[in-house]
């Protein structure tokens, strides 16, 4: 062992080589953990299942009526795969990031290693959103592939509308793991979190729709996942409209995310560890 | 006892707040948990060079006080500082404090390995010296293992490498030999002595007096919360020991008279009985008794000399602050 002494001279670490250095650390905490690979794994499985489900039936009506089928959007069902599947492979890999060390008690050893709650709550949410939005770029391509192979010949196949879905996405999977690293960091279980979000995610959305009352209707629209679909599928939804159009929708998630990444600091500021 | 108090009270009144080398230093530090209080008013200061054993039965705020020096846990009141800084407001933390913490530290579906790169990307620490310290406490062959399947004093292990791994100056220890075996305990007195030895400041907490007095140099004892006492190992022997002679006699009687004769108005002499009719004399030497014991033509049975063991002092001093107290089944139906 070598002597201590040169250590307590140490210069205080300007914050952004912390931020870097915590960045660094949250990678290898993250990639270490098997469930970070299933839950990029059914991300991505996810998505070429339901383009293979997809595909198969739009393949199906066009062999029937080739004229119908040419109204088939390729982005469109991307956008789907998303809101039904790959939103929620997200949603658990950022439940997992953010609670897992509390359900283990290896959220003291985090927080002794760097007791400024900013830097690492900040390097978790990049580093969780960065993953997610490679994740669901990978599917995002992969559902595109697949619904491609099936429908070639058939349909259309518009590549700059299919990229713009699939990188759009990509942003919006990234807010939504910063977003749910943040409710994870506020709730510390990861039950809670998966519950938390699966309703703002689809369950609050659809029993505001189904109230019947027109303002409940469009505050849905403010929901992160609404919000989410309607402009990462550019305003062509197909199963919903939304009463608004354009960058609101993407400024919707961002302020989401936002609130809960400030209520996750002042909660890690608040709370014993 | 009352006699005893006092003596420890001016122990504890000396070794307080002295010494300007401290590193740690705990100021009225009180944490309460709603009604609860776990730490109460907890002063006391930790110098460089030596072992403090941090020493009270469960549940008196040991793991709470350790957790306040590292910003884990916010004091209600009061303030726990390492090098008259908050933990927090040091240039680099992880550098300059090393913790085992709880056995279980580490995340479970994560490698012994993982867990110790990720501090070091922390610290700013080269690879090697991960390698280096799973080495130096004997994990290289169990590094690529998840920590899930280790046992617990592997886990006490891996809590230990982490501790080390930045070379800290200052090093607290919660509970280090649990789940740990012959050899490991052995190991961990060895490595604690050594880092004492290498002039830095290490606090060892411990429900369990007998390892602490093997390995510590100075003692803070706590009980609900309080310092009960704060006084080098050998210091609170001498305070609590009490030496004293058992004396047997067919005839203690005539025997007490005579001893209390003896010792006139010397307020250090009291002569006591004991459950089984045996004197206990203290302030007099074992050959002083036996020559009044014949002097007063009383028969001796037996005659020795009796010194309390520091665990006799330890469970003396914390008998009213044990925070899980079993009870016996008369206790529980009286």
């Amino acid at each position: 062992m070598s002597t201590h002494t040169e250590n307590t001279a140490a210069a205080p670490v300007p914050r952004h080589r912390a931020l870097r250095r915590e960045i660094a650390a949250e990678w290898v905490r993250l990639s270490s953990l098997r469930s970070t690979w299933w839950c990029v794994a059914a991300a991505v499985a996810g998505m070429a299942l339901f383009a293979g489900l997809m595909g198969w039936t739009q393949l199906s009506a066009a062999r029937d009526d080739a004229l119908a089928s040419s109204d088939v959007e390729f982005a469109q069902l991307t956008s789907q795969g998303y809101f039904y599947l790959v939103q929620f492979s997200v949603l658990v890999l950022a439940a997992l990031a953010s609670t897992g060390e509390f359900a283990h008690r290896s959220a003291a050893a985090t927080l002794a290693w760097n007791p400024d709650r900013s830097v690492v709550l900040l390097a978790r949410a990049l580093v969780t959103a960065a993953l997610a939005a490679a994740a669901s770029v990978v599917a995002g391509l992969t559902g595109t592939g697949v619904l491609a192979a099936l429908l070639s010949g058939h349909v259309a196949f518009p590549l700059g509308e299919i990229l713009a879905t699939v990188f759009g996405a990509g942003l919006c999977m990234a807010l939504f793991a910063a977003l749910f690293v943040g409710v994870g960091t506020v709730l510390r279980g990861t039950a809670g979190t998966v519950m938390a979000g699966f309703l703002l995610l689809l369950g609050l959305p659809l029993v505001m729709q189904l109230s019947g009352v027109d303002l409940v209707d469009d505050l849905a629209a403010l929901t992160p996942g609404l919000a989410g679909i309607e402009f990462y599928a550019a305003g062509d939804v197909g199963f919903y409209s939304a009463p608004f159009d354009g960058p609101v929708n993407v400024a919707v998630v961002v302020g989401w995310t936002v609130a809960a990444l400030l209520a996750a600091r002042c909660e890690l500021a608040l709370r014993d560890v | 006892m009352a006699e005893r108090a006092a003596s420890l009270a001016l122990v504890t009144q000396r070794q307080g707040h002295e010494g300007t080398d401290a590193v740690l230093t705990a100021d009225r530090l009180t944490k309460r948990h709603g009604p609860r209080t776990a730490v109460d008013g907890l002063s006391f200061t930790v110098a460089p060079g030596r072992v403090t054993g941090f020493l009270g039965p469960n549940g008196a705020g040991k793991t709470t006080t350790m957790r306040m020096f590292l910003d884990l846990v916010r004091p209600t009141s009061g303030r726990a500082l390492v090098d008259g800084r908050r933990y927090g407001e040091l240039a680099w933390p992880a550098r300059e404090v090393g913790a085992l913490l709880e056995a279980g530290s580490a995340h479970p579906g994560r490698t012994g390995r993982a867990h110790l790169r990720a501090k070091a990307h922390v610290c700013g620490l080269p690879r090697i010296r991960v390698e280096e310290v799973l080495d130096e406490v004997g994990l290289t062959a169990a590094a690529g293992r998840r920590v899930g399947g280790y046992s617990l004093g592997m886990r006490q292990r891996l809590g230990v490498a982490d501790a080390l791994l930045a070379d800290p100056g200052v090093l607290l220890f919660d509970e280090p030999v649990n789940g740990l075996d012959l050899d490991g305990v052995r190991w961990m007195r060895e490595l604690t002595r050594r880092l004492a030895d290498q002039g830095r400041t290490v606090l060892v907490s411990s429900h369990l007096m007998s390892e602490v007095e093997q390995v510590a140099d100075h003692l803070l004892v706590v009980g609900r919360g309080r310092l009960v006492a704060d006084a080098p190992v050998q210091e609170l022997i001498g305070a609590w020991s009490h030496a004293h002679v058992v004396v047997h006699s067919p005839r203690p009687g005539p025997l007490r008279q005579c001893l209390e004769r003896a010792a006139g108005t010397d307020a250090r002499v009291r002569v006591e009985t004991s459950g089984d009719g045996a004197l206990r004399v203290f302030g007099l030497s074992p050959e002083r008794v036996g020559d009044l014991a014949h002097e007063a033509g009383t028969p001796v049975h037996g005659l020795w000399s009796q010194r309390a063991s520091l665990e006799q002092a330890y469970l003396e001093l914390t008998e009213n602050s044990v925070e899980h107290e079993a009870r016996t089944p008369e206790e529980v139906h009286a």
